[in-house]
């Protein structure tokens, strides 16, 4: 079997799981967003911002696993 | 109601087929499929500007991502010199729309975080940066025209640029002591903590590199999901067009919505790093 192409499939395996991983973060946050803006709908704005500001980090390292994948495959 | 049905009906029949016609310029000009997808995003001499039309070559040292850098700064300096020089009581459309731009980096990022009076200080450079990456973002959605912020070197000097402010700001504004008493936390034993400052110096870094690579990322990969729906045309049979090209269109329209909140994230961010390690514990 030809490893090369072994690697290049657990490569695009592991970046799925990553961005896995960053979608069920982001889904956390949002859904918690959604809730503390039902609560408190004054603070809407200041929760929008936290919340693209946490979801900005979070998808910060679901690329992180995204490019190592992609750095695998063209290399 | 009825404005909004014709600008829609405008937008959706009319602007987004004819980018997407653009946008798939390079599979006609390329003869297989992966030097289209990469010649599109990638950076080279030539600069094609319609399909069947030979490219234009670009002198040595100039490349198409530079160009599209220049054509930015010009764009913004143009449109901001015009509107500031006469201030006028009741100001045009587009005077009001270049202000509220401002406006927003002024009210919800800038002042927010660093507080009214160091602000104040800070806003010319948040809304310069703010400016420059929206206009960047959003020129590589015009036809004929390429996103340099999809290129990673201009998204690094960007990150740097940040990073040396960080450092800099830190040392002026609390000095170089407190600056690395910061990254110190209170309460813990010396063997810890002193871990616990390594990593969070280490994080600086980090963080820079994170801003680099998310903005890199994201305009690389919008702009290849529009390219590979429109590729599948040729991969698989002509009739695919009917499932890709909607879906392409659907992506166009997410890529907007991304420009700006990338655009939006990378000046907040760097608003945060920038703020924070410059202010006393």
């Amino acid at each position: 079997m030809d490893l090369s192409l072994l690697a290049k499939a657990i490569a695009v395996i592991g970046a799925g799981l990553g961005i896995a991983g960053g979608g069920i973060g982001i889904g956390i946050i949002g859904g918690r967003a959604m809730e503390a803006i039902s609560r408190q709908p004054s603070e809407k704005k200041d929760i929008r911002t936290n919340m693209i500001l946490m979801a900005a980090l979070i998808e910060g390292l679901a690329f992180f696993g995204a490019i190592v994948a992609l750095l695998v495959i063209f290399k | 109601m009825g404005r909004c049905k014709t600008v829609l009906k405008n937008v959706l029949g009319k602007i987004v087929p004819l980018c997407l016609f653009f946008f798939a310029q390079p599979l006609f000009a390329e003869d297989n499929v992966s030097s289209a997808l990469s010649s599109h995003v990638l950076n080279g001499h030539g600069w094609d500007i319609f399909p069947y039309i030979p490219e234009i070559n670009l002198p040595e040292h100039f490349t198409v991502h530079l160009l599209m850098l220049f054509i930015t700064t010009a764009l913004i300096a143009i449109f901001y010199l015009a509107f500031s020089k006469k201030q006028v009581l009741k100001p045009k459309k587009t005077q009001i729309a270049l202000e509220s731009l401002i406006l927003f980096v002024r009210d919800d990022i800038v002042y927010p975080v660093m507080g009214e009076e160091r602000g104040r200080k800070w806003l010319p450079f948040y809304s310069t940066l703010f400016l420059f990456l929206l206009t960047a973002n959003l020129i590589g959605l015009i036809p004929a025209f390429k996103t340099a912020t999809g290129n990673i070197n201009v998204t690094g000097a960007l990150a740097i640029m940040v990073l040396i402010l960080t450092f800099v700001v830190g040392f002026k504004e609390i000095g170089v002591k407190d600056f690395f008493k910061n990254l110190y936390p209170s309460g813990t034993g010396l063997g810890i903590g002193l871990f616990v400052a390594f990593l969070e110096f280490l994080s600086i870094f980090t963080k820079s590199m994170v801003l680099a690579i998310r903005l890199f990322a994201n305009m690389f990969a919008g702009h290849m999901a529009i390219l590979s729906f429109l590729v599948l045309i040729i991969i698989v049979s002509p009739f695919m067009g009917f499932v890709s090209v909607p879906f392409a269109a659907f992506t166009y329209l997410l890529e907007v919505l991304i420009d700006v909140l990338q655009a939006l994230v990378f000046t907040l961010l760097s608003c945060i790093f920038i703020s924070n390690a410059s202010e006393h514990e």
